[in-house]
């Protein structure tokens, strides 16, 4: 397998193909693609989002191809990606969050389709809210009539920070075949105020606290980066909730 | 899997309520709607001039608005076709004596008389567009426990019907809420006094018999402080090629401390459009119960909705779809939590075949300021049949932080694993399935009471004939 790297900061517009038994890894920020995998190839996509900028994303796969995603967003206007699973041994995988504080306003799209048989998604986005910030999340997943033997999950959750922090939240299934898997969860609520109890037993500050029940709450998500990106989400989640 | 399909040629769905009588009409409005029509209903009602007036606004509300754009096609409904108002022959009565014989018949095929007896505290029987009998237990009318149609509502409580009235379902709420504003006729009104409890349930039933006939029937429930009532319904038609109409407006106030649970069992005919807006406000340590089962009609769009405007309220809807051929079932439940320290519970449960689409569609609200709320939703889907498909699609605005809020959904199909377990305990492959449908509704079936219970596991076991026993 050809393993390509490619480090894009600025926009990522137009159409790209992945070729055949390729590993890609992207890194960018902002942009509006179309992106074409062949046979047997994979990306893995990172996207960091720190302007206010939109991110859009439409992906092909073809045969045995798989497409990662990794997100965190601290300012973004607009997030969507659209996965389209062609043909059989596809996959995708999703592993995001987002930040929001003051009156930012997150715009939050994940659609993917099962267009064939065997294949396979999961989704997982969590959000946290400061502040007066708006969270607006659809998902959705649509299995195609024939499209058998697929396993599909959803989940999103929100942890609201604030009295005026709002969540709003649609995780829909619209499903045609019967031979399937497919699961949401949705959760939405404040942290824990027992765990904030106790680590300020343990001399921390309220906001000490929070801050590290946020940076638990993200783990699950910056802990599959590789260092040098760890390094870069720590950066900008710690810049962010000081 | 070949086994499974082969066990699916014997779901075939049996109607067993698709009888018909002759269509005898006392009056009938003529084919179709216009202002006329709806002022001809208010005339013969004998009703008050500011309730013809509603009918009217309600009547250009209605033509003026335009269908709704999502959900189930709704584009094969011919408004022009539908008879609006059809009055049996016979005047309501308290005695099955009184009936006239065929309707009498109907009913008694239906066991409604019979259940009267064993378990029921009341019946309203609605033919077509009337009630044609009515009546409640001595001692309840006793603790002044009203139970009336509407019409009867209306006459003798005006004063109760002019505050509730369109309340909480106003005309211009959609397009079908102003269409059964405009010519609403029967349903039924029922106000239970501060602090009784009516043990038996209050029961209607509903029966549309003649082609073309729509019927609009309107119920108000008010459950005054710290009162209960239970009111069941219960709906069937026959089977004709061209479609019918059930356009029904339920609006239930559960005052302080009260409760009401209200459970439906729909089983019209596969060629009835079965378009119903139920809400529901709860005041401060209120509860309201929706039970909402759908196994018939063609196309069904219903979501009962609870608004919970009192601290403590509570809210809870239990849905239930079955689609077969042909059918579309877009159920599900809308909660909105207006003030503190509410609960709410949604649990949805659809199962589809032989080309069936359920569809659970639901708005859960938590306005701001509203701390402590709690709210679960569930919803699964069992889908039997490669032809069958279903969709989930839960709104969830939150608009407060204190609050805890989940939604889970999954959809799946019988296992494989599940089937060779209850096989190799000696079931064959069609108890098996009917086991394994009949337990994943069992949330619903477990509230309903004993005599629906049977009734509906018998219904499901019908609907499933030949793959049980």
């Amino acid at each position: 397998m050809n393993i390509l790297k490619e480090v894009i900061e600025k926009d990522i517009i137009g159409d790209f193909t992945v070729k055949e038994n390729t590993h890609l890894d992207i890194i960018s920020t902002s942009g509006n693609l179309n992106l074409y995998l062949k046979k047997n190839s994979s990306v893995n996509f990172y996207i960091l989002q720190n302007k206010d900028s939109e991110f859009i994303c439409n992906a092909h796969l073809e045969r045995d191809s798989k497409i990662n995603y990794f997100f965190g967003l601290f300012n973004s206007k607009k997030f969507q990606i659209n996965t389209n699973l062609n043909d059989e041994g596809t996959e995708s995988k999703t592993q995001g969050f987002f930040l929001g504080n003051s009156n930012q306003n997150f715009d939050i799209t994940t659609n993917i389709t099962h267009v064939k048989k065997n294949t396979t998604s999961n989704i997982l986005v969590k959000g946290v809210l400061f502040d007066k910030s708006k969270s607006n999340f659809k998902g959705k997943i649509k299995i195609n009539e024939g499209a058998q033997n697929t396993n599909s999950y959803l989940s999103n959750h929100n942890l609201l920070m604030s009295d005026d922090a709002e969540a709003f939240s649609i995780p829909s299934l619209k499903i045609d075949a019967n031979d399937v898997r497919a699961s949401h969860g949705a959760t939405i609520g404040k942290p824990n105020e027992e765990e904030i109890f106790y680590l300020m037993t343990r001399g921390l500050s309220r906001k000490e606290a929070e801050r590290l029940i946020i940076k638990g709450y993200f783990a699950p998500v910056i802990n599959r980066l590789d260092n040098e990106l760890q390094t870069k989400f720590n950066k900008a989640l710690t810049a962010k909730i000081r | 899997m070949t086994k499974i399909k082969e066990v699916k040629n014997y779901l075939d769905t049996e109607y067993k309520y698709g009888f018909k009588d002759p269509e005898k009409f006392s009056f009938k409005t003529k084919k179709g709607l216009n202002e006329d029509i709806i002022k001809q209903i208010s005339k013969i009602k004998n009703e008050p001039e500011w309730m013809l007036d509603l009918r009217l606004k309600a009547y250009r509300h209605f033509k003026d608005r335009i269908m709704p754009k999502w959900g189930a096609d709704l584009s094969k409904i011919k408004f022009d076709d539908i008879y609006y108002y059809g009055k049996p022959e016979g005047e309501q009565t308290d005695d099955w004596k009184n009936v006239p014989k065929d309707i009498r018949n109907t009913f008694d095929r239906l066991g409604i008389p019979e259940a009267e007896k064993k378990f029921l505290a009341g019946v309203g029987a609605q033919y077509e567009s009337e009630v044609i009998y009515h009546n409640l237990k001595k001692d309840l009318q006793d603790k002044g426990v009203v139970f009336l149609d509407m019409d009867g509502g209306l006459r003798e409580y005006a004063e109760l019907v002019k505050k509730y009235f369109g309340k909480l379902v106003p005309y211009t709420d959609n397009k079908f809420a102003a269409l059964n504003t405009a010519v609403w006729s029967g349903g039924s009104f029922i106000y239970v006094p501060s602090g009784v409890k009516v043990d038996l349930p209050l029961q209607a039933y509903f029966r549309i018999n003649a082609k073309n006939i729509g019927q609009f029937e309107r119920t108000l429930i008010i459950a005054d402080k710290g009162s209960y009532v239970h009111y069941v319904e219960g709906c069937t038609a026959p089977v004709y090629t061209t479609d019918s109409l059930h356009s029904a407006v339920v609006e239930l106030f559960a005052l302080e401390g009260a409760t009401i649970r209200y459970t439906t069992i729909q089983n019209w005919s596969q060629n009835v459009y079965n378009l119903v807006t139920k809400r529901a406000s709860a005041e401060k340590n209120a509860r309201v119960e929706w039970i909402d089962g759908n196994l018939g009609s063609k196309v069904t769009m219903k979501y009962p909705a609870i608004i919970l405007k009192g601290e403590k309220a509570h809210g809870e809807v239990i849905s239930v779809a079955f689609a077969g051929k042909n059918q579309v079932q877009d159920a599900g439940a809308k909660i909105m939590h207006m003030a503190p320290n509410t609960t709410s519970q949604i649990t949805s449960k659809s199962v589809s075949k032989d080309g069936g689409r359920t569809t659970y569609r639901g708005l859960l609200r938590v306005a701001k300021g509203c701390k402590n709320v709690k709210s679960n939703v569930v919803c699964d889907a069992l889908i039997l049949d490669e032809k069958s498909a279903t969709d989930t699609i839960p709104y969830m605005e939150i608009q407060e932080n204190d609050v805890s809020i989940g939604h889970e959904a999954s959809v799946g199909r019988v296992s494989e694993e599940q089937l060779f377990y209850l096989m190799s305990r000696g079931f064959s492959e069609e108890q098996a399935l009917g086991m394994i449908v009949r337990g994943f509704m069992d949330e619903f079936v477990r509230e309903l009471p004993m005599e629906y219970a049977i009734e509906l596991n018998r219904l499901i076991e019908l609907n499933m004939e030949g793959s049980v026993g």
